[in-house]
């Protein structure tokens, strides 16, 4: 199985739960790669300089490179738009994002810094913008504006997290929160998701119900 | 301005509070409506921030435009919850 971690900063607040699902899974006898892509961790590219298209082409190749044996994709939030390009064996997505949502989440990052700015002026700025000290260049902005996860794809399991309503208002007409922008979800876990904290703390359990659901559905999919 | 509901809202800030920014249960019992946030938490920064307004939209059914993200509705607990009622009761 190969991870893909979120783009920006939800990357530093999922690791520590991506890791702990592969190793659950190394227990189970799946063998899990979590790489550095363009950008990212050790790689030699600058974070600036990476692009959406860079890490596809990179998660591609090393999917290439493991062609033994049958390769699963385990992608979480935006992690879920790097392998869109490669020829794999099934995707299994945790609660996954559109690259417009996460140009949402970066704009949201600038609001609540006081330095609102509109996607507008993102998306035309010939410069590099910085998001709460993500430096992300044009390029990878219309990237991702244009991305989405990969549709219609066969053994394609999404899993979604979210913690349950606090409040159900009795309002006449109301909308309520987000509407779901995923086409569809074969599994919804009511959990408070890792990527909202700020210091996440460690949570075997949840790792350990993920882990269960990905062996559990890729020994499905091998059957 | 206080709704019907409001205990229920306050609730639900404390416990996105407790999680998001990783402070003690008893912690966030202790905040009264004058307790500062924004500016005194030092938990709470900006990127912090836009954590507990996302989380807030999802566990409340509301949605926050970003024109509406202020320093004063976050300056204090009274403040937030507030502008969260004034959202999921109005």
């Amino acid at each position: 199985m190969v991870a893909a971690l979120p783009l920006f900063e939800e990357s530093n607040r999922t690791r520590h739960l991506v890791v702990t699902i592969l190793r659950d899974l190394a227990a189970r006898g799946i063998a899990g790669v979590l790489p550095d892509l363009p950008g990212t961790g050790d790689s030699h590219v600058a974070t600036a300089a990476t692009r959406l298209s860079a890490m596809r082409d990179a998660y591609a190749a090393l999917v290439g490179q493991l062609g033994r044996h049958p390769v699963y994709a385990l992608g979480i939030r935006s992690g879920a738009l790097i392998d869109a390009a490669s020829p794999l064996a099934g995707r299994w997505h945790l609660s996954p994002m559109t690259g417009a949502e996460v140009i949402a989440a970066l704009l949201r990052l600038r609001a609540a810094a006081g330095e609102r700015i509109n996607r507008e002026a993102v998306l035309a700025s010939p410069a590099p913008v910085t998001f709460a000290g993500n430096v992300v260049a044009p390029d990878m902005l219309a990237e991702l504006e244009a991305a989405s996860s990969i549709r219609s794809a066969p053994r394609h399991r999404v899993v979604t997290l979210s913690s349950p309503p606090a409040y159900a208002p009795a309002k006449a007409g109301g909308q309520a929160g987000h509407p779901p922008s995923r086409e569809h979800t074969d599994r919804s876990i009511a959990a408070f998701p890792p990527w909202r904290a700020a210091e996440p703390g460690h949570d075997p359990e949840l790792a350990a119900l993920l882990a269960d659901d990905i062996a559990a559905w890729i020994a499905r999919c091998e059957a | 301005m206080q709704f019907e509901g409001t205990p229920e809202i306050e609730n639900a800030i404390r416990a996105v509070l407790a999680d998001t920014l990783g402070l003690s249960r008893e912690r966030v019992d202790t905040f009264r409506p004058e307790t500062p946030l924004f500016g005194s938490l030092p938990e709470l920064d900006s990127m912090a921030v836009a954590g507990v307004l996302t989380e807030l939209e999802d566990r409340l059914g509301i949605l926050i435009e970003d024109d509406e993200v202020s320093g004063e509705m976050l300056e204090t607990f009274g403040a937030l919850t507030t502008f969260a009622a004034n959202k999921a009761l109005t």
